[in-house]
């Protein structure tokens, strides 16, 4: 039989896995009968196979795209916790210890973490510390309790210690927040509204918008945030049926979106994700937010945002 | 009543390609894979990236190809770090000191060689080139991007999901054409 006069529709469905099992019976019955439906099978499998083929490649392009908007710069981070932490073990060592001599300034990030790591353990172990005291102060209201000769030493040691350790996460502790907390990152990232870009007589709805984008931009800067999220989202919300033209509207939408996200980024409990938020505006092309969500990224990946928040 | 709920309602949704989905899974089982393939099968931290993405890429096909399918009889995760392992051996490389850490998976994943997927890639690149770019399109949109027939029908301006699926044979019939 002619290729064109095979139906295509049960050959889809039988290269896709999609036949129930008594079609499935009877068309691969066919199959052994038939020479031509074999020859279109086999056609239409190259074509197919193709198409995952192809449609595999769009995917590794993705995968390529997400690792360069953030990922890479994590990797190096979370590849230094796995050392200090004990878990990078085998040939991921060695390899890391062989960069570590090579590498200066790897070598200084990695002490840096280092610092960190330790400052993290010495609060942990501060913590501990306290619960211990809180323990010996209830038994100690127990009449039998026996002290040791050798405690008073101990405890001014451990207290020298203990305030070394105090004074060394205090100085860390005071760097993440001061550069690192989400309201320090809002603000920091935050511009008022350029008021010049917004061009365009007789357009109705352009001086409700611009007004109640003032009014959005206020609540911000007075650090209203959960108001300010609300104003910036009712904006988003009306600004695709308001009447502008495609520059204002473009103009106020990544503005708000960048506004909005950072309010969330300064809320407690935000109704956004501000990371997720935070990629998909580094991933949104020609948004005039783009490059500072990269780095607002970047900066979310980080230890030092993970310390301060 | 199936033992993963949530990763057999997480599959349904990757298998409609949903993008934000499947990033957000890149991005939780990126740390946890990298590490566990570092530790034990004995990678450097590129490799194991590099082994990432493979194992990630043959989760997409039997994913969206529909070979993997809810009710699962393992994790996600479980599948995921079963691919590496199965990927690991194609290259000759031994598991058997941490085998047990990572059950043999129920249903075992089709691994092909990134040359056969390259040279298949390619084979309908070619013919893409030659079937006029509206067929091309509608090709693309329904075998690469994986858009449902309604959507197809809307980005194309179609009458009717029924319409665009008759123009998607008669391109695939054209592109059969191009086979002899």
């Amino acid at each position: 039989m002619p290729s064109n006069n095979y139906d295509i529709e049960p050959i889809e469905r039988f290269l896709l896995g999609q036949m129930e099992p008594g079609e499935l019976a009877a068309f691969e019955a066919r199959l052994l009968s038939d020479e031509g439906q074999r020859l279109e099978v086999s056609a239409y499998r190259q074509l197919f196979d193709g198409f995952s083929a192809a449609r595999s490649e769009v995917f590794r392009g993705q995968m390529q795209a997400w690792e360069a908007e953030g990922n890479a710069a994590a990797d190096e981070a979370e590849l230094i916790e796995w050392f200090w932490n004990g878990e990078l073990q085998g040939p991921g060592r060695a390899a890391f210890e062989e960069r570590l001599r090579e590498d200066a300034r790897l070598a200084r990030e990695t002490e840096a973490y280092g610092q960190l790591h330790k400052g993290f353990a010495g609060a942990r172990s501060e913590d501990f510390r306290g619960k211990l005291e809180s323990w010996e102060k209830a038994q100690s209201r127990q009449p039998e309790l026996r002290v040791s000769a050798r405690r008073p030493a101990l405890y001014r040691i451990a207290a020298a210690a203990a305030a070394v350790l105090l004074l060394a996460a205090f100085g860390l502790n005071w760097y993440a927040r001061h550069y690192y907390s989400a309201g320090s990152l809002a603000g920091a990232y935050y511009q008022p509204p350029r008021s010049e870009t917004v061009m365009g007589e007789g357009q109705p709805g352009l001086t409700e918008i611009a007004r109640q984008f003032a009014q959005a931009n206020g609540l911000f800067q007075q650090g209203q945030y959960p108001a300010a999220y609300q104003a910036f989202d009712a904006l988003l919300a009306i600004l695709p049926t308001a009447a502008l033209d495609n520059f204002n509207r473009r103009y106020y939408q990544e503005q708000s979106e960048w506004n909005r996200l950072l309010a969330a980024l300064a809320m407690d409990d935000p109704p956004i994700s501000p990371a997720e938020e935070a990629r998909r505006i580094a991933g949104a092309q020609g948004h005039e937010f783009q490059a500072a969500a990269r780095e607002l990224s970047g900066k979310m990946n980080s230890a030092w945002y993970k310390w301060a928040n | 009543m199936s033992s993963y709920p949530e990763d057999d309602q997480l599959i349904r949704q990757l298998a409609t390609g949903d993008e934000g989905a499947w990033r957000r899974l890149y991005e939780d089982m990126r740390s946890p894979f990298r590490l566990f393939f570092i530790r034990y099968g004995a990678m450097s931290p590129d490799d194991a990236l590099g082994l990432y993405q493979e194992a990630m890429v043959v989760l997409h096909r039997n994913c969206t190809m529909g070979k993997i399918q809810a009710p699962l009889k393992s994790s996600i995760k479980t599948y995921l770090f079963g691919i590496g392992k199965v990927l690991l051996k194609k290259n000759g490389t031994d598991t058997r000191q941490w085998d047990d850490d990572i059950p043999e998976l129920p249903v075992e994943p089709e691994v092909e060689s990134r040359e056969n997927q390259r040279a298949s890639a390619s084979l309908v690149q070619r013919l893409l080139d030659k079937v006029g770019e509206p067929c091309k399109r509608l090709l693309e949109l329904a075998f690469i991007h994986g858009y449902a027939m309604n959507a197809i029908a809307e980005e194309l301006e179609l009458p009717s999901a029924g319409a665009a699926r008759k123009r998607k044979f008669d391109c695939l019939k054209k592109m059969r054409g191009l086979l002899h």
